[in-house]
């Protein structure tokens, strides 16, 4: 199911693979962002 | 995830970054990550703050619906929600990567018309 919308994301930071705060607001003005919510992989 | 792996070169192409948010445990994330050499930015999210932030905020992201994929403009808004039952349920890549192009497109003009 898609739907096409146009809602403020709202900002979290969380931190990477290696450790480093990631932020969706580091993204603005500078790149589109692909969020994948992930079920878990086992 | 392989079928966005297969293209993450046009994703980076169109100005974008691919950001993964699981409930697995950091180093579950890195065992997977490095089994499949996968490009993309992990964040691992064992205490589901960002889904339940999507959910609670936004009503998006409801209980017992991921996988989901979202695009985020530049400008920050969502543009593109998507459920699937599984990670092979997400719009084809050719799909995404059109959007991404009409998002590119349209421009942006500063952060004036977005409600903080």
């Amino acid at each position: 199911m898609s739907t096409t919308i146009l809602q403020a994301a709202p900002n979290f930071t969380l931190n990477d693979l290696q450790g480093q705060p990631v932020s969706l607001s580091d993204y603005r003005f500078k790149k589109n962002v692909v969020l994948v919510f992930n079920r878990g992989f086992f | 995830m392989a079928q966005l792996r297969q293209d993450y070169d046009k994703f980076v192409g169109k100005e974008s970054v691919i950001l993964v948010v699981g409930p697995d445990k950091q180093a579950d994330f890195q065992e997977y990550w490095s089994k499949h050499e996968l490009p993309f930015i992990g964040l691992p999210d064992p205490e589901h703050h960002v889904a339940d932030l999507y959910g609670q905020q936004v009503k998006l992201l409801r209980a017992g619906r991921m996988p989901a994929i979202m695009l985020i403009d530049k400008s920050g808004r969502i543009r593109l929600q998507h459920y699937a039952d599984s990670m092979r349920d997400i719009p084809p890549n050719q799909s995404i990567l059109d959007i991404l192009d009409i998002l590119n497109q349209e421009g942006y003009d500063g952060a004036a018309d977005i409600a903080e």
